[in-house]
């Protein structure tokens, strides 16, 4: 595909840089059908790149509100999995304080333990025709009798 | 390390221990029925007033009581009258602070020479705070009733 050899001027002139094109290039650009093509390009190229070359500005009114929402996001907490296992561990540490207060202050003393604390092993007597009854009560306290103990000689009047 | 070492010399200290004696108390009580509309409670029987009061008697008379503080491997002889002695001898306290006491109780013989006659012997464990009530023995008069208390 031929080009025009003077698409370099047509360049420079439509970039403002008249002193690298000859005077006649303005005119060569008119008649000839490359140069034109390639002007036409051109001009579509700076119009686009113009539309999306608008930089946004912030104004000395919108500075403070541009500063607040910096803030905001460096204040705002960080989510993620450490925060769950530091809930985790406190409420770990606080069952096992609860844990540890209960057994320390629970009653324990309940009627069932008090039985289980009094024992009386192996009650004996020589006394002959005697039965023996050992009863623990709900309070711990034992009691043993001796029953039908014989009113013999060994009970005589001292 | 260090304290894992203080923790086992204190353990070695404490198994080593010999505990302090046994403090008792004892009541030896006459219990009668003597047709009384309401129980009776002789002078000296207070403390051990509401371990007697369900025993089906009505009269309550005190023969004699004691407090003792007797060292654990001894045993201590205790006279209730002319023919019944009580022997207790502590024989341990274990890591509930429970006494574990050895108890006899004899009937003197009659005859001179003869052996005196076991009435009673067990073994009793029990903690501060509780009693242990003996029962059942003859008197010229009711029943002898024991009421141990330990502290």
């Amino acid at each position: 595909m031929a080009e025009c050899g003077r698409l370099y001027h047509v360049a420079a002139l439509f970039d403002g840089e008249a002193a690298l094109a000859p005077p006649d290039t303005a005119e060569h650009a008119a008649t000839c059908p490359d140069c034109a093509r390639y002007l036409a390009h051109l001009r579509m190229l700076r119009d686009g790149v113009g539309a999306v070359a608008e930089t946004g500005v912030v104004t000395d009114g919108q500075f403070g509100a541009f500063l607040d929402g910096i803030r905001e996001c460096i204040d705002a907490p960080v989510r993620g999995w450490r925060r769950f296992w530091t809930l985790a561990s406190m409420t770990a540490a606080a069952v096992l304080i609860a844990l540890a207060l209960y057994a320390v202050f629970a009653d324990f003393s309940d009627p069932a333990r008090q039985v289980e604390a009094t024992i009386v092993e192996a009650p004996y007597s020589e006394l002959s025709g005697v039965s023996i009854d050992v009863q623990i009560g709900k309070d711990g306290n034992a009691v043993i009798w001796v029953n039908n103990a014989p009113n013999d000689v060994w009970y005589g009047t001292p | 390390m260090g304290l894992l070492s203080l923790a086992i010399t204190l353990a070695l200290a404490g198994a080593n221990e010999i505990p302090a004696p046994a403090g008792l108390s004892f009541w030896a009580v006459q219990a009668v029925s003597e047709q009384r509309t309401e129980k009776y409670f002789g002078g000296g029987l207070e403390a051990v007033r509401d371990s007697l009061v369900d025993l089906p008697f009505d009269s309550f008379y005190l023969i004699t009581a004691t407090h003792q503080n007797i060292p654990f491997g001894r045993e201590s002889r205790i006279a209730i009258d002319k023919r019944y002695t009580l022997y207790v001898a502590p024989v341990a306290r274990d890591a509930e602070n429970r006494l574990t006491l050895g108890l006899r109780l004899e009937v003197q013989p009659q005859k001179p020479g003869d052996r005196p006659i076991i009435a009673l012997s067990t073994k009793v464990a029990f903690t501060s705070g509780k009693q242990i009530k003996l029962g059942g023995f003859r008197l010229d008069r009711g029943e002898l009733v024991l009421v141990l208390a330990g502290r």
